[in-house]
């Protein structure tokens, strides 16, 4: 009895070791047989590795820079983009921006729109274009948080890695900054925060 | 006998059983995070030309009195050191010291001193009325003519060095 027991547990552990491939046998002429095709995703892509699924890596910019002269004029850099490292395709969810402490987010438009603004108010307004979607303002609500994107839309979607010319989409942003009185070296004056998921099939 | 070959059967067959189900578990996929979230910080740097103005302006606007006779500086002058950017006198404010500031164009009382800066006139403590041209602008390298006036009431008495009144220019980037 020991011994029956004994090979059932070295059976068992001897099947879940090893992927299996049981033979099918046709006896008759014309026979059928069905062969299934069965898939396992381990980390290591071996048969009895550690199970994983596909592996997002999207990078974003490190920082969406922004720099003013005397007279308001705004430039902000024009090679900001986001990139599918994944194998998989990706899609961008939503994007929000969050005003940091002390700074106000108020209507984009022209920097007129701010010549009625107190110098030193620290109001700012921001602007937000992914790919060839349409561009994305903030509005003139006092939240310190807005949101920019809340679903996926055109601009949003990204391929896998595998494909080159639509891996990545291109970020084009600008922003109106009320004046001010002191200079300012690369001070941190908002987080813009995205979303990323699977572009899935369902 | 035979129930307890039937017993062992059973346990036997229950242990298999466990062990499969536990096999074919082991076989679903695991749950992967289907999200992501990165945060970018949005950075400000405000390029102040300001900081490059380079004006001297004179250390002092001396005025004697002499006899009753009042002589100023002709040399005083704003010179803009910048290599590039005018500037602007955009304010000028005269605030009293040993003396008041008086009212240059109807000057009288005690203890008083009125000033006329590149023709505008003080009309007592604070800021003079700039009429149009009076300061105009300084160009990189240039400098402006400060000529000024002073009105000294007769019974001061005997002052030397003193500082009759504090004159305050504002001077802005173009």
């Amino acid at each position: 009895m020991k011994k029956t027991l004994s090979l059932i547990l070295a059976l068992c552990m001897a099947v879940s070791m090893t992927a299996i491939i049981f033979a099918g046998e046709v006896t008759t002429s014309g026979g059928t047989r069905t062969t299934t095709v069965s898939l396992i995703t381990t980390k290591d892509g071996s048969f009895n590795g550690d199970l994983a699924a596909t592996a997002m890596s999207v990078t974003v910019p490190t920082s969406f820079p922004l720099a003013m002269n005397p007279q308001g004029d705004v430039v902000s850099a024009d090679n900001c983009r986001i990139v599918n490292n994944s194998y998989g395709a990706v899609r961008v969810r939503m994007v929000g921006i969050e005003a940091s402490s002390g700074w106000y987010l108020t209507a984009f438009g022209p920097k007129s729109s701010l010549a009625s603004e107190k110098v030193d108010s620290h109001k700012f307004g921001f602007s937000i274009k992914l790919g060839s979607g349409a561009a994305k303002t903030t509005d003139s609500s006092d939240a310190g948080e807005q949101m920019l994107i809340s679903a996926p839309e055109t601009g949003c979607y990204m391929t896998g890695a595998g494909d080159t010319a639509g891996n990545s989409v291109n970020i084009a942003y600008s922003a109106i900054v009320a004046p001010v009185s002191d200079p300012y070296n690369s001070i941190n004056i908002a987080n813009v925060m995205f979303i990323i998921e699977w572009d899935r099939a369902n | 006998m035979k129930g307890v070959v039937k017993m062992k059967k059973k346990r036997l067959f229950i242990i298999s059983a466990a062990l499969l189900f536990a096999w074919i578990l082991s076989a679903v996929p695991a749950s992967a995070a289907s999200s992501a979230t990165a945060t970018v910080p949005v950075t400000l740097t405000v390029v102040n030309d300001y900081r490059a103005v380079n004006v001297t302006v004179p250390a002092a606007l001396p005025v004697y009195v002499r006899n009753g006779q009042v002589l100023t500086a002709d040399s005083a002058r704003i010179t803009n050191n910048s290599k590039s950017g005018s500037v602007r006198v955009t304010a000028v404010e005269v605030r009293n010291g040993a003396l008041k500031v008086g009212d240059f164009d109807s000057f009288c009382g005690d203890g008083k001193i009125a000033l006329r800066i590149n023709g505008c006139g003080t009309r007592g403590a604070g800021y003079l009325t700039l009429s149009e041209g009076a300061f105009p602008t300084v160009r990189p390298g240039r400098a402006l003519d400060l000529s000024y006036d002073a009105k000294v009431s007769e019974n001061t008495g005997e002052l030397e060095n003193v500082e009759a009144c504090t004159v305050i220019f504002t001077i802005s980037a173009e």
